[in-house]
């Protein structure tokens, strides 16, 4: 379909122009919110009414990030979080698609598994920690094992219940062509459910961060997770601080990434 | 219809539902043939087993007593000579209205050139020509639930099992969209049951109403549809006396206790 081009009315182009300001509004006091924090942060910390030794200020999380570049420690621990994470969310994803593809192809297996799903989902996975240490060693394997745990099971369920939701008379219009299941699968339920493959990947982007801070507590010397704890032990809470920053910056980065992926295949 | 074929017998069918707590009979002892190029219409009070009777001819389910013969010959797997058309056209928002009318011909691996080229005459011949290259959400109703038939015509089915396809329509479509499948059907060659609620659409489409009793099912009758003249419209069949006479009928069987 071509595009036409459009002739506005003044009524047209006072809606526009509303919608446009209400937009700006908006920003603003996002924005502003966020820097009357970070304001109010340095000046209470300057003043010495808060202790910044406990609190630390945006100052000094500024020259701890970057005293960490200027050593070179910045963008090896940056990557070496990202690396794990992003192994994390597109393993544990095409995990939980082919584990639901295999529950979902039989009704057997579907109502077998389902206790299982149900307590493998509510256990806390940090809990498996120690095993997994003792399993996989203090390594990066560990770290991946347990971003692995927590966003495969999340993508199951996710992932399994999309499945499930196909209209059963599409189903029904499938078999009376005479499609065989994997043809239901891969001509009606796949495509079906690209958008919730999509958003099980937006879930997993938190899920997988989630374990891979959790395994650098546990095991590692390197990564942010690595220098939240370290900070803390040390009780240089600027490090902590900072740690936190750049996590919360990873984290927006890499949804906005698939909330963009998202985008796309909506289209 | 100058030699009339048998071209499917439901012979003494009965078939049972289970849930845990009761057994439901809901077709009982049923009999009904259908023959060549005839356009069955099939009513009854609801739950009484038209759809799933509909099933039982595609081969989809199995009955619990009972043979079916198709062309003669029994039953035993999914009826390839039976094609199905729904409620809701279930055109797949992710193909084109060209690659959901190949749908069928995918699942059944015959995508072959000839096949295609039948489905791409259809879609020519019966109006959709301009919305090949169409997502189903960017074109009518009506549009959508042809271009659903011609899906259905693809797979060159004998027997065409239409399961209340016109009841998501609004009034006005429903009439144009039910006259011009009628039409593409007698002009394929095809058969065709229709399961419907409507009177009067059973009337005006069909050669034959049979009309279900309820739960456990049986034909409780079975009205030959003949008006004078072949050609009417459904305008012409709607002021026709004998539709009121037919719709009489069909409307005491239907309150019979």
């Amino acid at each position: 379909m071509k595009k036409e081009k459009i002739i506005y009315s003044p009524d047209h182009l006072k809606f526009l122009k509303k919608r446009k300001k209400d937009a700006c509004v908006i920003y603003f006091f996002q924005i502003s919110i966020f820097l009357t924090f970070i304001l109010f942060w340095e000046i209470l910390a300057k003043l010495n009414w808060i202790d910044a030794f406990l609190v630390s200020s945006p100052s000094r999380i500024f020259s701890t990030i970057i005293e960490l570049s200027n050593k070179g420690q910045l963008w090896d621990n940056i990557g070496f979080t990202v690396f794990e994470t992003i192994l994390g969310f597109l393993f544990g994803t095409i995990l939980g698609i082919i584990i639901a593809t295999i529950i979902w192809y039989s009704p057997l297996v579907s109502k077998v598994s389902e206790p299982y799903l149900v307590v493998f989902n509510a256990l806390p996975k940090v809990a498996l920690g120690p095993i997994i240490i003792v399993w996989m060693g203090t390594n990066i394997k560990s770290i991946i094992t347990m971003a692995l745990l927590v966003s495969t099971i999340v993508s199951i369920i996710n992932i399994l219940s999309g499945f499930k939701d196909v209209n059963r008379e599409e189903i029904l219009l499938m078999r009376s062509f005479g499609a065989s299941k994997t043809q239901i699968l891969t001509k009606l339920v796949l495509p079906a459910n690209i958008s919730t493959i999509v958003s099980t990947l937006k879930i997993n982007v938190g899920m997988s961060l989630i374990g891979v801070i959790t395994g650098e507590f546990l095991v590692s010397t390197k990564g942010i997770g690595y220098l939240i704890v370290y900070g803390g032990q040390i009780f240089k809470l600027d490090l902590v601080m900072a740690g936190i920053f750049i996590l919360g910056i990873i984290a927006s980065i890499m949804y906005i990434g698939v909330a963009k992926l998202e985008h796309a295949c909506d289209r | 219809m100058n030699i009339k074929n048998k071209i499917v017998e439901l012979n003494r069918i009965s078939l049972k539902y289970h849930t845990p707590k009761k057994e439901i009979l809901v077709l009982d002892n049923l009999n009904l043939d259908i023959y060549e190029r005839e356009f069955v219409t099939i009513v009854g009070p609801s739950g009484c087993g038209k759809s799933t009777t509909l099933s039982l001819i595609s081969g989809l389910i199995t009955p619990s007593l009972g043979k079916i013969f198709i062309n003669g010959k029994s039953l035993n797997s999914i009826n390839s000579k039976t094609a199905y058309m729904l409620q809701r056209d279930y055109l797949f928002n992710w193909r084109t209205i060209e690659e959901n009318v190949m749908l069928g011909l995918e699942i059944r691996k015959i995508l072959l050139k000839s096949n295609k080229k039948y489905a791409l005459r259809l879609l020519k011949k019966y109006g959709l020509k301009k919305f090949l290259e169409c997502y189903p959400y960017q074109i009518s109703g009506g549009m959508r639930q042809k271009a659903a038939l011609i899906r259905t015509l693809a797979v060159k089915p004998e027997i065409l099992l239409l399961d209340e396809p016109f009841s998501a329509l609004d009034y006005q479509t429903r009439i144009t969209i039910s006259e011009e499948v009628k039409q593409i059907i007698n002009e394929e060659n095809k058969t065709a049951v229709l399961v419907s609620h409507d009177i009067s659409e059973a009337i005006f489409l069909s050669d034959r109403v049979v009309v279900f009793s309820n739960r456990p099912s049986k034909v409780q009758r079975i009205l030959k549809i003949e008006f004078d003249e072949n050609t009417l419209t459904v305008r012409e069949k709607r002021n026709h006396k004998k539709f009121n006479e037919y719709f009489e009928i069909i409307w005491n069987e239907l309150n019979k206790k």
